[in-house]
């Protein structure tokens, strides 16, 4: 007989790696995204109990999912006639073999990303159908009331309804151009945790679940390479979590981060993936192999500024960017002096996409301050302060800024 | 399930001499393709709303719009992906756009059924769209002032079918360009007004119209009055 707090560990580690199975399987089998989160969370209630009074099953995920199929029979049959003859199908259908777990939640995900979803439904949904996040949770993260969670992820199940979007993996053909939407919502996932648009610092609990999304999809992909490439790119950027604050709980930005703070594990795991994907090409492959080469210098300067510049241009060939044509920039001043981003900036001009962004002005700044050009370099530093999109980054401008300003020793 | 593809131009698309002649053969050949029609300009067509009591008609389309419905197909796909891979295979997809709208099945009870025909599309001169308006004061038409709208229009020979759509969340926009899939998860226009509702009529100008206007629907809706192309391709 397991103890209470076993018990409850048990249940827990259930739900983390069960959740998505358990409702994936009453929404195959009855179609109904409502009907199948009630019975879900059903099963997980009656776990608890059960299990502490008959011991944690063998194969947790496969007694949830028998006591959610036996609640949504339960509840097909009170609803009424025209409900017993699906009743009868759930009942019959999952005497059947089960379809393995890792497929359930492949179905889920594509599903839950379709394209004809909103994108700010597809994050949410993908949050709470697969990953089991409640609905209190997403909104937390993501700084936005639970109302409007709620709201968006009812108005994603009813169009996947009432549309007729179907519960499916896209067939082969279909499947490459269908797996670029689950990858964007993994990354802006992540992203939404590394880079809160609200101002907090980080958020490991998003970027953890991403890289668990990304992992899923690897594990039942392998041949893809953007979602290895994507993988790479997160578990890279997320090596860097603990040096990128300081004891005060301010950013740290990359060329002043301490390189032993960086969990070698998650780099090795990273460079690896992301040298099985660049060779495809993919933007996901190119922006892990960037990363790579950040995560395996010993110090900026021993970066290998000639290999980024070379990808970032790859990158730009596939599809021009501005955001990217920065990056870029930045690199370029790394591997032939501060001249060159400035060369590289006025190249990149002033296009729509850029306006407002506060990196246009702080790299200009960098550069201005690299050849001691102070003066200029603060002014550009003030403009990117005033275009900061949260207080750590408005904070760092504001730190070089006080830097330049200081009187020489 | 039954989607209504609303085949726009769109000022984005590239222009191709493709006739969707083959489009259409392939469909109907896979028995997706229930229906369809061409129609002329909305500038060649009329507007007609119902406010206060008082019949508003005017001549074009209620707001001018770089987009705007050129044709009309029914299919009854198995889902909303096969509705996709039908509307991107529309030579229009490339040109133009193609906005997917799901089918809203409503009985409005006996007597109301479209008029049964043969061919490729109901024999009408005319298509009505109805508009919803978020300007106006929301107002639905209750079903049986709906239902004897229907049913005096078949009496007339004025009401030959119709079908009620899904609101305009659950539509996807397909267009296709550099050969590849675009979808936007909404409808076609950028302006807050879309499609509720669409009615095959015969008669002429003066008769349409105002049986048009005694529509429930034009009181709350914009009623768009379009005229088929009858000698296309």
């Amino acid at each position: 007989m397991a103890g209470p707090a076993e018990v409850r560990a048990a249940l827990a580690e259930a739900y983390r790696d069960e959740w998505g199975v358990v409702f994936g399987t009453l929404v195959r089998l009855t179609g109904d995204w409502e009907l199948a989160e009630d019975c879900a969370q059903d099963a997980f209630v009656r776990a608890l109990p059960a299990w502490e009074r008959a011991g944690v099953p063998r194969n947790p995920g496969a007694w949830l999912v028998t006591t959610a199929r036996r609640r949504a029979i339960d509840v097909l049959r009170r609803q009424g006639t025209e409900h017993v003859k699906l009743a009868e199908l759930v009942a019959t259908e999952a005497m059947r073999d089960p379809l393995p777990p890792a497929d359930e939640r492949l179905r889920l995900i594509f599903t839950c990303c379709h394209p004809a979803l909103p994108l700010e439904s597809r994050v949410p949904l993908t949050l709470r159908a697969v990953a089991g996040m409640t609905t209190r949770e997403i909104a937390h993260a993501f700084l936005v009331g639970e109302d409007t969670v709620s709201q968006r992820i009812l108005r994603a199940k009813r169009k996947i309804a009432d549309a007729g979007i179907p519960y499916r993996v896209p067939p082969a053909g279909a499947r490459p151009e269908r797996l670029d939407g689950v990858l964007s919502v993994i990354y802006l996932v992540f992203s939404e945790g590394y880079a809160p648009s609200d101002g907090r610092v980080v958020r490991d609990p998003l970027a953890e679940e991403a890289i668990r999304l990304a992992r899923l999809v690897v594990a039942e992909m392998p041949d893809e390479p953007e979602a290895q490439g994507l993988l790479a790119l997160l578990l890279l950027q997320h090596s860097r979590r603990a040096a990128r604050l300081n004891d005060a709980g301010e950013l740290v930005t990359l060329e002043n981060q301490d390189r032993t703070r960086w969990d070698q594990a998650l780099i090795s795991e990273g460079v690896g993936r992301a040298r099985r994907a660049v060779g495809h090409g993919g933007p996901y492959g190119i922006q892990a192999a960037i990363a790579a080469e950040h995560a395996i210098a010993p110090t900026p300067a021993a970066t290998n500024w000639v290999e980024i510049v070379r990808r970032y241009d790859e990158l730009l060939a596939l599809r021009h960017n501005p955001v990217v044509a920065m990056s870029r920039a930045v690199a370029l001043g790394m591997r032939d002096g501060p001249e060159a981003t400035l060369a590289a900036l006025a190249e990149i001009g002033a296009p729509t996409q850029l306006h407002g962004n506060h990196l246009v002005p702080a790299v200009r700044a960098d550069a201005l301050r690299r050849l001691g050009r102070a003066a200029e370099a603060i002014e550009h530093y003030r403009l990117a302060r005033e275009l900061a999109p949260n207080a750590a980054i408005a904070h760092e401008y504001g730190r070089r800024i006080a830097d330049l300003t200081r009187p020489p020793r | 399930m039954r989607y209504v593809l609303f085949v726009c131009v769109d000022p984005t698309g590239e222009p191709t001499d493709e006739s969707p002649r083959a489009w259409v053969e392939t469909w109907n050949g896979r028995g997706v393709r229930i229906e369809g029609m061409p129609l002329k300009p909305p500038a060649q067509g009329k507007t007609i709303r119902v406010r206060g009591g008082e019949v508003l008609v005017t001549d074009g389309p209620f707001a001018e719009l770089a987009e705007w419905i050129a044709g009309y197909d029914l299919i009854d796909a198995s889902d909303l992906d096969e509705a996709i891979e039908v509307a991107r295979s529309h030579p229009m997809a490339t040109a133009g756009l193609i906005e997917i709208r799901p089918v809203d099945d409503v009985d409005l009870g006996p007597g109301t059924e479209s008029v049964p025909h043969d061919g490729d599309a109901p024999t009408s001169r005319f298509l009505g769209l109805f508009w919803e308006d978020p300007s106006a004061p929301p107002s639905a038409a209750a079903p049986e002032t709906v239902a004897a709208w229907v049913i005096d229009g078949k009496a007339s020979g004025r009401y030959l079918g119709g079908e009620r759509l899904r609101p305009v969340e659950d539509a996807t926009t397909v267009r296709v360009r550099g050969g590849e899939l675009q979808l936007t998860p909404s409808g076609h226009t950028g302006v807050p007004a879309w499609v509720s509702g669409l009615v095959f009529l015969d008669g002429e100008w003066d008769e349409v119209t105002e049986y048009l206007a005694r529509s429930p629907l034009a009181r709350s809706s914009v009623a768009e009055l379009r005229e088929f192309w009858t000698d296309w391709d």
